[in-house]
């Protein structure tokens, strides 16, 4: 019990400090358009996180997509997450706490995908991979 | 299912439940990504040939989660170091609240779906059948009390609804309360079916060689092993750190001083008892030396670098102390209290 209750601050910690997740780099207003009407990939996504270079903690973080954009999963006020899909399943997501941000590049394919991230400032970055966990409703 | 369980509590349920035959007693204590030291501990007695066939097995939270692959033989061990250094936080929770916690579990739930396969419990149950005792403890936070699960018992029941018991019992006991969300068990009593909320076995002690009432410094009870081992996943030196002002920073490292306080005094209980029962006390905990990073909760390369400690004390010639780690001085950095006065 000990040692994830006291390393469970450090997801606090990171999460404010901002080295958090992320999809993708932020798109374009014209990315974000043309996704906003690709509903292939909406629904509830895992994101696993893995860091490779830096001192960041990874983590796995629930997104959701609707109407091929990122958002929220769960009522969580310590990130803010937003983005887009494209048709082709090219995503573009910002991770936000704490006035700081991360920001990433990837694919989403049928109910997984795969790409890579980097902290602002390039302090971590890594790579992250996605699942479905349930589609649209 | 009969005899799945106990009260923590019971005197007589603990003695009815335990083995025929005596013989070395192996204690697992919680820990969390830490456990990653009990499980390279116990593979080094593997390649050192000093690794019995334990008598009675107990396990809580992570001891609990590295229990059956021990209990199992050295035939898991491949299975075990995999679990503990293969492992990474994305593979036990992901971030955000369920309503009953921080953080959700459905990727432990899965891990242990995967890692706890029906060979496994078959293998537990032909132990169980041998003699031998495989003990889990859980919280039962509506009654506030901790539970006993004997492991053996619900494996050598079989079907699905054994192994789905044993799947839950497991991931109930490592549900850091808070933190991981509760495990609902459904439970008959009388008659009537109901849910019981099951959470972390440390909640009522790091690590469960007895009930509480016969490990007491004024009980006579006998310990019935011929010796305790007690692996303790947990350095029990202080861990000086600047605490953010935030509540989950000022919460884990309340707990983890808390912790290391119940460790100390649970030892202590335990070294007595063992000596006036006649039997060797045996104790291995993280040396103090060990200091790699860590990038946050079950990060990979730190437990992969404290399996490799563990592993090494388990294959060295004296994996063990005979009695209680001593208590420690203050950390070399603080030589002295420092006073009122000063501003944070």
């Amino acid at each position: 019990m000990s040692k994830l209750v006291s390393k469970f601050g450090l997801v606090t910690v990171i999460a404010i400090g901002g080295l958090v997740v992320a999809l993708s780099a932020a798109p374009s207003q014209a990315a974000q358009k043309r996704a906003a009407h690709s509903r292939a990939y909406d629904g509830l996504w895992s994101v696993s996180i893995y860091t490779l270079y830096g001192p960041c903690a990874a983590y796995r973080y629930p997104a959701r997509i609707v109407g091929g954009r990122v958002v929220q999963a769960v009522n969580d006020f310590s990130y803010q997450i937003s983005g887009a899909v494209a048709a082709s399943g090219a995503t573009a997501v910002t991770v936000a706490s704490g006035g700081q941000y991360a920001v990433g590049y990837g694919r989403l394919r049928g109910a997984s995908g795969a790409g890579r991230w980097s902290a602002a400032g390039n302090l971590c970055s890594g790579t992250w991979s996605a699942i479905r966990r349930a589609a649209a409703n | 299912m009969p005899d799945a369980r106990f009260w923590a509590d019971s005197e007589s349920d603990f003695s009815r439940a335990l083995p025929p035959q005596r013989g070395p007693w192996l204690i697992l204590s919680t820990g969390g990504a830490d456990g990653a030291f009990g499980a390279g501990l116990l593979a080094g007695l593997s390649a050192a040939g000093k690794r019995p066939d334990y008598a009675v097995v107990t396990g809580v939270s992570t001891g609990a989660l590295m229990a059956p692959f021990i209990f199992a033989g050295a035939r898991y061990d491949a299975a075990l170091q995999a679990v503990y250094t293969e492992t990474s936080a994305a593979d036990i929770f992901e971030v955000g609240g369920t309503g009953e916690s921080f953080l959700d579990t459905w990727p432990l739930r899965e891990l242990i779906a995967k890692q706890i396969t029906p060979a496994l419990v078959a293998d537990i149950a032909a132990a169980h059948q041998s003699g031998r005792r495989l003990f889990i403890i859980t919280t039962d936070l509506d009654a506030g009390r901790s539970v006993v699960w004997n492991m053996g018992a619900i494996a050598r029941h079989g079907g699905d609804a054994a192994l789905k018991l044993f799947r839950s019992v497991l991931l109930a006991s490592g549900s850091v309360p808070g933190a991981f969300p509760p495990v609902f068990i459904d439970v008959e009593d009388s008659g009537k079916r109901f849910a019981e909320m099951h959470v972390d076995g440390g909640v009522g002690g790091q690590f469960f060689v007895a009930p509480p009432a016969l490990m007491a410094s004024t009980s006579s009870y006998q310990i019935a092993a011929d010796a305790l081992y007690i692996v303790v996943n947990s350095g029990l030196q202080p861990d000086f750190q600047l605490v953010d002002r935030t509540t989950p920073a000022i919460l884990a490292q309340s707990v983890s001083t808390a912790i290391k306080a119940d460790l100390r005094i649970l030892l202590d209980r335990a070294y007595v008892a063992a000596k006036h029962s006649g039997i060797g006390f045996n104790v291995a905990s993280i040396p103090a030396s060990f200091k790699a990073p860590s990038r946050g909760a079950f990060d990979p390369d730190y437990m992969k670098a404290l399996f490799k400690v563990g592993y090494d004390q388990g294959n060295s010639a004296n994996p063990f102390a005979d009695e209680p780690p001593p208590f420690p001085g203050p950390p070399a950095s603080v030589t002295s209290v420092p006073q009122p006065g000063a501003n944070r």
